[in-house]
């Protein structure tokens, strides 16, 4: 007796093992049986006989696959995928909290390059982008602010962060022990300080260009009149020439090191080369050119200049007149003294400080910059569980069609 | 306050006569309504489980004797205020409907 209505509990049961939690679970097929007992109770009482009053009980309950759906609250299917979702970001959360470190540290210690770290910034920012979206669509569907998950993913970052700062491979500034940060800091100082002379320096230098074609297949034509220009007189144009020879040797004295590569100081035209739009090769062929700078960076972190120094002015002026991204105008030495700002506080930062104390600062500035965008991916959470649901509406006249 | 759910309704409004169980709910409604509403299993828990998350109505499991416990659904007070409004909503959705097809003066419900 009753042995189809057990068949049909352990059936519901099996579909709702693990969608709804125990109680809700047991609670749920208790009433199902209940439901199916006095459906076939009162079959019984109306002369059915007792295995068909049975199968016709169950028949109505339907299909026990898509009874225990039914039997799920709408809110508990969706706050699964929701719930998954809002894991995901947590996880997310906690890994940007350590690809912060990570990418801060490879970016201080300039184990990459600048290019390499804004690749990889924007990568990382991509992937969190996608994973950012998940947090908000579980938001959506689980109607509950992410708290818990999203704290315990900071908290989680933290330790991590913390345990590598600590007891992770030694910092070191850009290859340079702590020990001897200080010393080679000098050096740093000298070499921003003379990228901003640099930088007042091409600016002069641009002043002049400027006033000359920007275009020519022909190494003398910049002297030449200019048909949309107001014709500049020889003696203007003498002097023009005589002010950037002096530019130049100025140039040579502020950084010597970009001109003499043997050690050797002469005073000569730093003008582009790679990276930038050439100009005809032939100008950098022959005795006029004497050396080719090109800084790999391993001296200084972001001074990567491809440039090439020439003795001849008339190459000089040429190169920088056909330059259209014309190196000098790009402020670059403006840009790298502002990089070699940061670079310097961050090794003021380190310096002289102990590895507890500079593991301490770092995880610091990370709790510091990071609590905020939790806060923030709170308050936006909370916002997105204010906005209403929409409700599918039945009517009585389609019901009792 | 629009009309919005038949069947919350239809089970708030047997539940306010006195509480029930499940099976015995659908039963009431299929009997007040002469059969011409039913309310299907399917539809039914869902409703009522709806309904309980939204404090309309609460549940007990009531013991019997030589028998299985019953889960047992009363009204709370909030369910008798949302019954309430929700009668308005349907007087006001008849009248207007009659209007139309009646012919007949719709007025404005409370």
């Amino acid at each position: 007796m009753a042995q189809y209505q057990d068949w049909y509990s352990i059936e519901l049961n099996s579909y709702l093992l693990r969608r709804l939690p125990d109680e809700q679970r047991h609670d749920a097929v208790r009433e199902v049986r209940n439901h199916l007992s006095e459906h076939v109770e009162e079959l019984i009482g109306k002369g059915m006989d007792p295995t068909m009053a049975e199968k016709a009980a169950i028949r109505a309950f339907g299909d026990p696959r898509k009874a225990a759906v039914n039997l799920i609250p709408v809110g508990n299917r969706t706050s699964r995928l929701g719930g998954y979702l809002t894991t995901i970001g947590g996880i997310a959360m906690a890994f940007l909290m350590f690809s912060l470190v990570f990418f801060s540290f490879d970016y201080m210690m300039m184990h990459w390059t600048l290019g390499d770290f804004r690749y990889l910034a924007g990568v990382l920012f991509g992937t969190m982008a996608v994973l950012g979206a998940a947090l908000v669509f579980g938001t959506l569907l689980t109607r509950k602010v992410p708290a818990t998950k999203l704290a315990t993913a900071w908290v989680a970052g933290v330790i991590v962060c913390a345990g590598y700062l600590f007891f992770g491979p030694e910092v070191h500034f850009a290859n340079v022990p702590p020990t001897k940060l200080a010393s080679k800091m000098e050096g740093w100082r000298t070499d921003k300080a003379a990228n901003l002379q640099l930088d007042e320096i091409t600016r002069q230098i641009t002043k002049i260009v400027d006033k000359y074609p920007r275009t020519s297949d022909d190494s003398h034509r910049y002297f030449q009149d200019n048909s949309d220009r107001k014709a500049i007189p020889a003696t203007e144009k003498a002097a023009d020439l005589d002010t950037l020879k002096n530019l130049a040797i100025k140039a040579t004295a502020v950084k010597a090191d970009y001109v003499a590569i043997d050690g050797t100081k002469s005073a000569g035209y730093l003008v582009p080369q790679d990276g930038m739009p050439r100009p005809p090769t032939s100008y950098y062929s022959g005795p006029q050119t004497q050396y080719v700078y090109t800084e790999t960076g391993t001296g200084f972190p972001f001074a990567k200049l491809n440039l090439t120094y020439t003795t001849n002015p008339d190459v000089a002026l040429q190169a920088w007149q056909n330059s259209g991204y014309f190196s000098f105008d790009s402020g670059i030495f403006k840009e790298m003294a502002s990089r070699q700002s940061e670079f310097m506080r961050q090794a003021e930062m380190i310096s002289g400080r102990s590895r507890a104390e500079t593991a301490g600062i770092i995880l610091g500035a990370l709790v510091a910059s990071s609590l905020p965008i939790l806060l923030l991916i709170l308050a936006v959470s909370w916002l997105l569980t204010r906005i209403p649901v929409l409700t599918v509406r039945t009517s009585f006249r389609r019901r009792t069609a | 306050m629009a009309f919005k759910s038949d069947n919350d309704t239809l089970i708030l409004g047997v539940l306010a006569e006195r509480s029930l169980h499940g099976y015995e709910i659908s039963k009431q409604i299929k009997l007040k309504t002469k059969d011409a509403m039913t309310l299907p299993e399917n539809k039914l828990y869902p409703a009522l489980h709806h309904l309980e998350e939204q404090g309309y109505i609460s549940a007990e499991w009531i013991p019997q004797q030589g028998k299985p416990d019953r889960k047992v659904y009363s009204i709370t007070k909030s369910g008798v205020k949302e019954l309430e409004n929700q009668r308005s909503a349907w007087q006001r959705f008849v009248a207007n409907i009659n209007s139309v097809v009646l012919g007949t003066e719709a007025k404005e419900g409370k």
